[in-house]
Order: C-alpha cells, then structure tokens, then sequence
C-alpha cells in the first residue's frame, strides 16, 4: 500500500517496497554500534591503565628490578621474577614455535584426509580449549613429579608445561594462515615442478607468516602473562636468579663430567619464580604496600608483554604481503 | 635432464625418473612433521592419564553418588539431602557442584559480555574500517588479551568491585562473581574479535559485489551475507572464548573468592573449580591426602566440560557451514 | 497482472514516454555524457569521452582490448564503482532521464534497477532457493516468493535442472549452471537493466552457448550490455556495439576512450574508425 519511495519507478516498482530510508538509517546506526564495541575493549584497557598506573607509579624504581623478593616491601624487588619469566619465555619460544609450525604445515599440506588425521585435528582442537590450569595439572604430574621426582618446579618443567601449553593455539591459527593461502600460490608452484616442501617452504610459509606471527604473539602473550598453570606445579617465591646456561662447560672440561649439568638450565634445583606469580602474591598479601608493590609489578609486566607485542606487530608489518 | 645426441630423426629423451634423494628428503620432511604433530597427541595422552590417576584414587575414597549428587546428613538433628564442597573443613563434602555453579556464572556473566562487543568488534574491523584504520584498530584490541591475567584479577578486585559497591542495588561482596565475570568478558573480546574478524574477512569480496549489485546496504551485506557465510569461523570463535572463561584462574581466585556456594546471585562471593585446584597446590594438602586427590577429580570434571563444549562446538560449525570455496 | 515467462513487461512508464511497439525505434534509458573515471585522486582520467545512448530491449556490447575501461564504464552504470576507494566520475549517465550521479540519488537503489552478472560465478553460499530470494526480499518484495523464484530461474532456463533440488547449496552446481543462477539471481529482483562483466569468459563453450541463447530470450524483457572479450560473441548477440580502446597522449598518459558506437553490422563490416577496423581484423588486442 505505501507507494516506493524510490527515484526511479518502473513497471516492476510496484512489487516492491524497499524502504530505502529506514535501511540506510538502520545502517548508520549500526555502523555506529560497531565501532562503538570496538572503542569499548579500549576503553576498559585505558581506564585499567590509569588505575594502575596511579597505584603503582610511586613505588616503580630501580629498585623494582635489581631487588629479589623480601619480607620487607620497601627493599623487595621483581628482579629474580623477571629473569624467571624471560629464562622460560625463551625455552617456551624455542619448543612451541618449530613444533607448532611444523605440525600447523604437516595438517595442512601433508597429512592424508583419513580417520588418523581427523583423529589428530580434532585432538588439536579440543587441547585449544583445555584449561591452562589442567596443563599445570600435567606438568605437575608428568615433570615435577615425573621428571624430576616432586619437589618445587625447575624452570625446563615449567617451561615444558607453558611449551604445551600454548602450542595448540599456535597451530589453529597458524593453520589457519597457511589455509589462506589461496590454491593457486600452491599450484603455481606445483606447475614449475618444484616439490612438496620447496612449496611450502618458499610459497605457502612465507604467505602465511602475518598470519602465523598474530598467532604466536596471542599464544605467547599467554604464555607470559600464565600464571595458573605455574601456581599448580607449585612455584613459589624464590630468592636467587635462574640459570639458563646449557652446559656447565667448566665441569665439561675439567673433566667432572657428572657434573656437566650442574647449575645449568637442566638442573635439578634450577628454581624459578616468575613475574606474574610475584605480583599474584603480593596483591594477596593484606599489608598495603605489597599491593602497591604488586601494581607496580604490573606496571612492569605490562611493559614486558606491550614490548613484546611491539615487536612481534613490527615483524608482522616487515613480512611481505600476499 | 639429457637430451639424447641428434640423429633428426630421434626424438629428444628427458630423464624424468624421481630423484632418490630428492625422495629421501621429503620423506624425511614428512616424517619428521608428522612427529611434531603427535606431540599433541602424546600431550592429551599424558593429561588423560594423570588426571585418571589420582581421580581413580579419589573415588576410592569418596563415592561417586557423593561427588555428584551431595550426601544426605544429620544437621542441627534434621536429615537433609545436601551438596556442599568442603574439603577443607574438618568435616569434608565433596559434592561438586558449588564448583561447576561458581564457574559457571562468571563464564555465563562473560560471554554477555563478550559475544555482543566481539561480534561487532569483528564486523567492524572487517567490513567498515579502513585498511589504515583496521591496521591501527586490530593491534589494540588484540593488546586486550595480552594482558595478563593477574592484571584483570587486580583490576576486577581494586577497582570494579568497589564501583560496583555503589552501583549495585543491594551492593556486592568484597570477592564476588559479577566483577570478575564483567572483567573477563572483557578479557575474551579479543578472542572472539581477532577470530571472526578473520573469518568474515576470507569471505570472498565477490559476494559483497553480487549483494550490492542486487541493491544492499553495506549493514546488509554485512550482516546478511558476510556474516552468514563466515558463521562456522564465528561459532568456531565463540566456543573458544566460552572455554577461556570456563577454565579461567586467576581473575576468579583474586576477585572471585573462593567459597564454592550452589547460588547464582552473581553478588555473592563463589568460588570455581579452578580456584579450588589453585587452593590445593598453595596450600599445605599433602599428596595422597583425599584433598590432593579431589585437585584432580575437580580438574577432570574441568577437563570433561571442555571437552564437551569443544565437541559441541565443533558440530555446530560443521552442520551449520555454509560452504564456500 | 500475470507473466507467463516470455511476455515483456511494461516499459518505464511515464518518466519517458510512449510504450513500445515493436516496429517503432526503441527508447533510450540509458544515456552516458562525456563520461570520464578517474581512479585514485588522479588527475587523468583511466577512461574519458565516453558517450553513448542505450536503448531498451537491445543487447549492447563493450568490446576492446584488455585494460581500456570496458568493465570500469560498466560499473558505472550501477554505480559500483562507488566501493573502490578514491573513485570518481565526471560527466552524466542519465537512466529514465534522471543522472544516476545527482546527489540525492541513492546508489542502493539504482542497484535494484539495473543489476549485474560478474565474471566469475559468484552465488552466495546459501541454498539455490534462498540465493534468488535473497534480492527480492532485501527489496521488500511483496508478492509471492515461491512464484518469483520460480519464474526467475524459468526465465534462466535452468528451473528444470534445480527444480527438485532448491534446498541444496548454489555452490554444487556446475559453472554454467551456477553462472545462469546468477543471472536468474539478478533477474529476481526485476531490473530494467542487466549488465554482464564478461559472463562467459570463465565458462566452457556449451555453457557459454546456452548463455547466448539465453541473453536473446532475455532481451524481450531487460535491456542489456554486455562486456566480451570475444567479437564472434558481440557479433552473434549484440544489436549494438561500443569500441573502445587506450589512447596514449605524448606524455605516455594511457586513457581509455570509446572509439566507435554503431550498429554491430555497421562496426563490423564498415567500421568507421581506423582503429576499429584494425582491432576487429585481429591486428592487435
């Protein structure tokens, strides 16, 4: 009954009533809705930012990051923390990356459609969504207790169970990025007679690679920040720095060979704490300038995991685009 | 490649044999890939076997009926039928749905949260942003889940939950469910955003033009077309930020308390599974104690919620995919 | 009023005047004006001088070399060129005597009109059924949908093989076929115009054959232009048809320029122009 809005009336106008006004008003308004909810994760992360930058601001000094914890909060310090959290984050990248990776490559580009490959995808899935905390539940019995025969955690069992722990998510999203790849790189390929992993490795891989790199910075940001997982192997708080050294060379070549690895990254009372952990303590903790100390731990594991984001966007945007 | 020498009347020969040790290389590449890739089976192997482990040891210990469906016991001279969780209490409950309530309401209070704003977060860094603008906008909002999680805990416990105080009618507990639910919603935005953002974005800008060239507005095609043929990506996003809340610690053990009630009263102070396992290992339960044993009984429980949503979800996605190339 | 699937539909109304009949020239409802495009904030334009008069239930090739702005004066015509970025068009394109460029001219609505079939198959990935009912039902269409999707896939020629297979994907059918959905697709919503980006360049022969004989079925009713690569296919469809081809000025500025508009008989066995002659021997493009 109401007649067409529309400019141009034609025979066939009659039939229909497209309302152009209201749709295009709807289409603002929802545009407007958009962006809204995208501002609003924003937002909260600003306000979160302020807050604690005002509550932790005082007390960030050198002092944060030379000091090893203590009973007094005016004389604490993250730094034992801090070499924790970057000792394991270097284990964790060197285990899950390759792996992660070469699995994402294997599912897409290798791997026969049969019930053994589904049976792997969908064990890949499902170990995406597992909790963090079950993989502490892991670690705790597979290499605290498994490995190294109970005890406080070293730091390869924490970064084993971290390893674990972020390797499905990496190769979801990695295989996402290399299923992007549109056929026809692969068949280009293929058609100048170049093998299976001459593809990958030169067409498919570096097409992917943005792709893969958002995976490994949301997987790896995990990583850093985990603190669960950590809490359920059992870290606690601790005194001295770390090793990561591979070999003890000097016991290598002084020729104590039972020695070798003594005080290496493999040893048995190589204890660890780590950044976020120290602040999970700290805020808990009733006497209020822990908790400033805890905000600024914050303060400083935001810069850690910000840098880290810095940099694995910049590497994003130096990879050449499909 | 040898050509044969030229009597005209002999045609060239190409040696188009398979290379041994070009062969032996892929195959080694292949073998080797495919070990990297039963390391995740291996990997759910070895949770299935430790969490079966002392769960089995549990329930030598406690009964099944006990664990899901409470005990029937003298209080005050009155027999009641009750499912309360107090492994550490001198007198012990194991009856495990306070825990699997306490979950479930902060994950239930996030996803209100989460799925709207990701959703239309996705919709808009693919469809209407520009590509400068997407380029700037996409980074921060994937800085949202790079924060780690004692962060939000922090933020949910100092700052939420005091606002919420005076907010709230009837005002809020100093550990409560609604605080750390609305924090970690924020917190699965990301999650839900990045994925669908990039499932909207494969969908192929041939089937923009076609609804455009059938008279759409840009709101039509994308909520008619684009997002209905990146659906299986978007479910597929929004499972995984479902079991990110289900199986999130350390924003519910800081903000949340960890007082496992049956209750949905999203003020009250709750406690979660995963805060009871955190309790365990913190705390001074021995191993072998039937507290140590219920850590894994509580995480298996944990563990088969997950996986039933992950399998959920995956059959969603695969009835519900629209097809494209 | 009832269509049995052949019947031509009335004409545009009063907006321009008499009705058809078939002896009488047919009218205009297409009118371009010194049309030029330009891309990206340039300052010289990818296509220019372009005029021509379309005229209804005729089919209207574009035909020239790859490059010069065939498919870009195409696009103009159902303003989609609006959604590249930076795009511009100077002159008039008049459409029943109104300029589909006037600023109050909603491109959205100018898309129901005038509708296009892309190059490749593109049916959505829904089921046949609901890609020919997604159009109308956009537009509000207020009749019965069933009848509609029907008749349009009827006036396709592809209803006998879908007919008992509506509810199934659009993407399961072969390329011709799926190509001929499109069309039915764009036929749902009751254009007057119908342009074709190279329809068949992604097809087989006998799809692309079926195609053919399809667009003169299709011209009783629509107008059409179509843009091909292919001259036997302009002379074995076309009643009219444009030449276009680059001009380089003595700056090395490429700009494409319709060359010639003329009866397809005309074009082809007395071209006007020296290029034209040239470009349909063969002697380049």
């Amino acid at each position: 009954m109401a007649k067409p809005e529309s400019i141009f009336s034609s025979a066939s106008s009659a039939n229909f009533q497209p309302r152009l006004e209201s749709r295009q008003l709807w289409g603002k308004i929802f545009s407007i809705v958009c962006l809204a909810a995208t501002l609003f994760g924003l937002i909260i992360l600003a306000v979160l930012i302020v807050d604690v930058f005002h509550d932790g601001l005082p007390r960030f000094n050198a002092d944060l990051i030379t000091q090893p914890p203590s009973f007094r909060p005016a004389k604490a310090g993250f730094r034992v923390a801090l070499m924790g959290s970057l000792a394991m984050l270097t284990f964790v990248l060197l285990l899950a990356v390759p792996i992660g990776v070469a699995s994402a490559i294997y599912l897409e580009e290798y791997a026969p459609k049969n019930k053994l490959t589904a049976f792997i995808e969908l064990n890949i899935y499902n170990l995406a969504g597992v909790p963090s905390i079950v993989y502490g539940i892991l670690g705790l019995g597979l290499f605290v207790r498994g490995l190294y025969g109970g005890g406080a955690p070293v730091l390869m069992a924490g970064a084993l169970t971290v390893a674990l722990l972020i390797l499905p998510p990496i190769i979801v999203v990695g295989r996402e990025a290399i299923r992007s790849v549109p056929q026809s790189v692969r068949q280009a390929s293929y058609g100048v007679g170049a093998t299976k992993w001459q593809t990958v490795r030169h067409h498919v891989l570096p097409s992917a690679m943005p792709g893969i790199l958002t995976g490994v910075i949301i997987s790896t940001s995990r990583g850093v920040g985990e603190t669960a997982p950590l809490v359920v192997l059992g870290v606690g708080t601790v005194q001295s720095d770390p090793s990561i050294s591979l070999l003890n060379l000097n016991a290598l070549f002084g020729g104590r060979f039972s020695e070798t690895l003594k005080g290496t990254v493999w040893a048995k009372d190589n204890f660890f704490s780590v950044l976020p952990y120290q602040v999970y303590e700290w805020v808990g903790d009733p006497k209020a300038q822990f908790q400033t100390l805890a905000s600024a731990g914050i303060i400083l594991l935001m810069l850690v995991v910000l840098g880290m984001n810095a940099i694995a966007i910049y590497f994003r945007s130096r990879t050449p685009k499909l | 490649m040898t050509k044969a020498s030229t009597s005209s009347s002999q045609p060239a020969t190409y040696d188009l044999n398979k290379r041994a040790s070009r062969n032996l290389t892929e195959t080694a590449i292949a073998i080797f890939l495919f070990a990297c890739t039963s390391i995740s089976v291996l990997t759910t192997i070895g949770i299935i076997y430790v969490l079966s482990e002392e769960t089995i040891k549990f329930f030598g210990n406690v009964s099944i009926g006990e664990f899901l469906f409470g005990v029937t016991k003298e209080i005050n001279g009155v027999l009641q039928h009750v499912c309360i969780w107090t492994p550490q209490f001198e007198d012990k409950n194991f009856c495990v749905w306070p825990t699997v309530s306490g979950t479930v309401l902060v994950a239930l209070i996030a996803m209100v949260v989460a799925t709207p704003v990701g959703l239309a977060t996705a919709v808009y860094l693919s469809e209407y942003a520009s590509p400068k603008l997407s380029g700037i906008l996409r980074p921060l909002v994937e800085l949202l889940a790079g924060v780690p999680t004692v962060v939000y805990g922090y933020f949910a416990l100092l700052f939420v939950t005091p606002i919420l105080k005076v907010i709230i009618p009837g005002g809020v507990q100093g550990f409560n469910a609604l605080s750390a639910g609305l924090v970690m919603g924020v917190m699965v935005v990301p999650t839900i955003a990045s994925i669908s953002a990039d499932a909207m974005r494969s969908v192929p800008n041939s089937l923009r033009e076609a609804a455009y060239g059938l008279g759409c507005t840009k709101q039509e095609v994308s909520t008619k077309v684009v997002f209905p043929a990146a659906l299986s990506g978007v479910i597929a996003a929004v499972m995984l930020g479902v079991s990110r809340a289900v199986g999130e610690t350390m924003i519910v053990v800081i903000a949340a308390g960890q007082k496992p009630v049956l209750n949905f009263d999203p003020r009250q102070t709750i406690g979660t599974m995963t805060a009871y396992i955190t309790q365990v290992t913190k705390g001074d339960a021995r191993y072998g104690s039937v507290e140590y044993e219920a850590l894994f009984a509580v995480g298996m429980t944990l563990f088969l919620i997950t996986l039933t949503l992950n399998i959920i979800s995956r059959q969603i996605s695969s009835r519900f995919r629209e097809t494209y190339d | 009023m009832s269509e049995s699937s052949f019947e031509p539909s009335t004409k545009i109304s009063q907006e321009i005047g008499s009705t058809n009949e078939s002896q009488s020239p047919q009218e205009v409802i297409l009118e371009a004006k010194d049309v030029a495009i330009y891309y990206g904030g340039a300052s010289q334009p990818s296509v220019s001088d372009v005029n021509l008069s379309i005229r209804q239930n005729q089919i209207t090739s574009f035909i020239g070399p790859s490059g010069c702005g065939k498919s870009t004066v195409l696009r103009c015509f159902n303003r989609l060129n609006d959604l590249i970025v930076g795009a511009r068009v100077t002159g008039s394109i008049d459409f029943a005597g109104k300029d589909l460029y006037a600023p109050n001219i909603d491109p959205v609505e100018v898309r129901r009109h005038i509708g296009m079939v892309f190059q490749r198959p593109n049916p959505f990935p829904k089921s046949i059924y609901e890609n020919i009912a997604f159009g109308p039902r956009i537009n509000g269409y207020k009749g019965n949908m069933d009848e509609l999707v029907e008749r349009s896939l009827k006036q396709a020629v592809i209803w006998d093989e879908v007919k008992d297979k509506l509810k199934q994907s659009g993407l399961a059918l072969s390329g011709g076929q799926q190509q001929r959905l499109c069309i039915a697709r764009a036929i749902a919503v009751q254009p007057d115009v119908i342009l074709m980006d190279e329809p068949c360049s992604a097809l087989d022969p006998i799809s692309t054959h079926r195609i053919e004989e399809l667009m003169q079925e299709l011209k009783q009713i629509y107008t059409i232009i179509i843009v091909t690569h292919n001259m036997q296919q302009a002379t074995r469809t076309s009643d009219m048809t444009a030449f276009f081809n680059t001009e380089v000025d003595d700056q090395g500025k490429r700009t494409g320029k319709l060359v010639e508009f003329a009866p397809t008989e005309d074009i082809f066995n007395s071209p006007s122009q020296a290029s034209t002659a040239r470009y349909i021997s063969g002697q380049f493009g």
